[in-house]
């Protein structure tokens, strides 16, 4: 018992059930006493009215009258009145007197028949004007028996409804508990350790199944996250021991060899160097994570893609042109697009850095921006080596880098903030085929019509930067 | 200069202080409540501000100090980097924020930086370093009495070079101040920027730009 009051299904379900029969109980009681209430007035009145009867045969013809009357009315067949007349000093009229003599008003006698039983019945007692005492009574047998069969059957209702809601109640209170049960023996099991265990959710699709299917979409997204974590610590873990084994090295080279000041500098540099790739390696995962996070949304502004490509194309140029390569933009006027300028920014920018980083001089990189009715396209094109049809899923995940060597500076993780900034702009990636070559095609929304012009007089007003990217292009157009 | 060097970790301080200590006297404390205690009480130069103290966030500190009508500039020094951080520093009225782990030159270089713009009252329209002279507002540029012409962003660059005229300008400040990123893409792009100005000028005649290895360039007082 203890344990059925803890449970909250089983209170529920005898609590209302308790409710429930305490209802029928008032209103079974209600309609007992109003009905059996109506049963007596109307018996009490039957009487009176005999009694009213039989005064007015006394005022017409006092008493010789009144006991013609009485004789006649007990004689007459059907009739349920008992009548007794006593005079002042207690003798009944007639003898033997059918009813004990009583004090005036109503009262509760019983009745016997012809001495052999004896049932309930009511009278009224009048004492007449001329001292001597009427009585008349009528028998209640019927009416008790119809009280009585009324109180039976509300009181086996009330059983049955009791009984009925008892065993309703635990029918519930254990469903409930089986189906609360499931959900609650699914969180011990992951709690224990198996992040696999799963709601079961029925095909009824009820208040259970549906919060069962929410509560596993949360596990799955949960276990995603976990699982992504526990592939972030590892990847970390694995791709933090080659920088960190250079650094180790270059300081046990330093500490080893001839303790002369420049070569002591040198294998500092060297170790510095090494520790920076390390710091760069934390950086862009922390950067990943902040991405992936989705906490970039809250920082998005309606902008125009083909400035911010403009911008970096500029800033680009040089570099590109340094390495023997050459750069070409191919920018829309504007481009308008919903996101974040840092983000974007950083986009382009290791999309660069990897057209730089894994191809050779004589190269010619193109970046290009326009609105389509598919939404901002970006792309960012190269005539290196290409990317082989098979590596082109694998190439935007984490810490994949397709030259098996690592003889590349690069860490495995450019393509894959890419990635992540696309994903969280809504937007599309593609890696293409530029035959030759490798081109990145970014497929982005088109930012609302409405964000639109607020965001170009911003852009335009305290920034003169649109104009100053039009002559770096003209610039690099010429030099291409 | 006198800096006040808010941080509670006791060897990242250590390492500052003998960093400052050739050009400077570095007052060192270790919590919030002293670091509002010592801004309001004394006069520095500067505050270096970590965030993450013991009993507070570094920005309270600085809202005290603002609050307080106290001016000092002030560069936070944080673990704390992703670009909401960056934003609610700056927001919260620091003067320049660096994430650790960071080069000591940078924050030497910044300092400096961050000193020079303390002592101007309004920013000047044009600079004049030995015989170069540059007008920001005619964007123009010239050497002795011949115009150089630069493109914008070469014309940005020079702008940071003589602002800082003799000191230290990094790679960083350079990204952060000319194109307004705050992150360090693979590709060197400053140093392209920058040879491409260094030849206009010594078109010129002017050979007055520096390399200084693994730190960033600096322009020679006698341009």
């Amino acid at each position: 018992m203890p344990k059925l009051r803890r449970s909250a299904a089983y209170r529920l379900a005898f609590g209302y059930t308790a409710v429930c029969a305490l209802a029928v109980l008032a209103t079974g009681l209600g309609v007992y006493y109003v009905a059996s209430a109506m049963l007596w007035h109307d018996f009490d009145r039957a009487v009176a009215g005999e009694m009213a009867g039989l005064e007015r045969e006394y005022g017409e013809g006092g008493i010789p009258d009144l006991l013609d009357a009485l004789a006649r009315r007990s004689h007459k067949p059907g009739n349920g009145f008992r009548y007794a007349l006593f005079d002042r000093s207690g003798h009944a009229e007639p003898r033997p007197a059918s009813l004990p003599q009583v004090a005036p008003g109503w009262g509760e006698t019983q009745l016997d028949d012809n001495g052999r039983t004896s049932h309930h019945g009511r009278f009224l007692a009048k004492r007449l004007p001329t001292g001597e005492t009427l009585v008349v009574a009528a028998d209640a047998r019927d009416l008790d028996r119809l009280r009585d069969t009324l109180f039976g059957s509300l009181t086996a209702g009330f059983i049955l409804i009791l009984g009925l809601g008892a065993a309703g109640a635990s029918l519930f209170g254990r469903h409930l508990r089986k189906r609360l049960g499931l959900i609650s023996s699914t969180a011990e099991a992951i709690v224990a350790g198996n992040l696999k265990q799963r709601v079961s959710v029925g095909p009824s699709g009820d208040e259970f199944d549906r919060a069962g299917e929410s509560l596993n979409l949360m596990l799955d997204r949960i276990a995603q996250l976990v699982e992504n974590l526990r592939q972030v610590s590892s990847d970390v873990a694995h791709d933090l021991r080659t920088p960190l084994q250079r650094l180790r090295g270059a300081v046990e080279i330093g500490l080893n060899g001839a303790q002369e000041s420049a070569f002591l500098r040198g294998a500092l540099e060297n170790a510095l160097g090494h520790s920076e790739a390390v710091l760069a390696l934390f950086d862009s995962i922390l950067r990943i994570c902040e991405v992936e996070a989705g906490g970039a949304r809250e920082r998005f502004e309606a902008l125009d893609l083909a400035a911010l490509a403009d911008n970096i194309c500029e800033m680009y140029g040089p570099a590109i042109e340094d390495g023997g390569r050459t750069l070409a933009c191919n920018i829309a006027h504007a481009v308008p697009i919903w996101g974040d300028r840092e983000l974007l920014t950083q986009m382009l920018t290791n999309l660069l850095d990897n057209a730089i980083l894994h191809t050779s001089s004589g190269t010619l990189v193109t970046v290009s921006a326009r609105s389509g009715a598919a939404g901002a396209q970006l792309i960012v094109a190269d005539t290196g080596p290409g990317v082989p049809t098979a590596d082109r899923e694998r190439i935007t995940q984490r810490f994949v880098r397709l030259d098996r060597g690592r003889t590349t500076n690069g860490h495995g993780l450019g393509l894959n903030l890419v990635a992540a900034i696309v994903s969280a702009h809504g937007g599309k990636l593609m890696i293409e085929d530029n035959s030759p070559g490798m081109r990145v095609n970014i497929l982005f929304p088109t930012a609302q019509d409405d964000a639109l012009p607020r965001s170009r007089s911003e852009n335009a007003m305290p920034d003169p930067l649109p104009v100053q990217a039009e002559s770096s292009l003209a610039e690099s157009a010429t030099a291409a | 200069m006198r800096i006040l060097l808010v941080e509670d970790d006791v060897q990242t301080a250590l390492l500052i202080e003998e960093g400052l200590a050739p050009l400077h006297r570095v007052m060192h404390v270790g919590t919030g409540a002293e670091a509002i205690h010592a801004g309001r009480s004394l006069t520095f130069d500067i505050a270096i501000l970590d965030r993450m103290l013991p009993d507070m966030d570094g920005l309270a500190v600085l809202d005290d100090w603002r609050a307080a009508d106290i001016r000092l500039p002030v560069l936070v020094l944080t673990a704390l980097g992703t670009v909401a951080d960056r934003v609610s520093g700056l927001e919260g009225g620091a003067d320049d924020y660096l994430v650790k782990p960071f080069a000591m030159d940078e924050l030497l270089a910044r300092v400096g930086a961050l000193k020079r713009r303390a002592l101007r009252d309004e920013p000047p329209t044009h600079y004049r370093v030995g015989e170069l002279s540059l007008d920001l507002l005619l964007r123009r540029v010239r050497r002795g009495n011949r115009d150089v012409h630069l493109q914008p962003r070469e014309f940005d660059l020079l702008v940071q070079l003589m602002r800082n005229a003799g000191e230290p300008v990094t790679r960083k400040m350079f990204l952060a101040t000319v194109w307004g990123i705050h992150f360090d893409p693979n590709t060197n792009i400053v140093d392209s920027h920058i040879s491409r100005l260094r030849s206009k000028l010594r078109q010129r005649g002017c050979d007055a730009i520096e390399t200084l290895q693994g730190v960033g360039y600096r322009l020679r007082l006698d341009a």
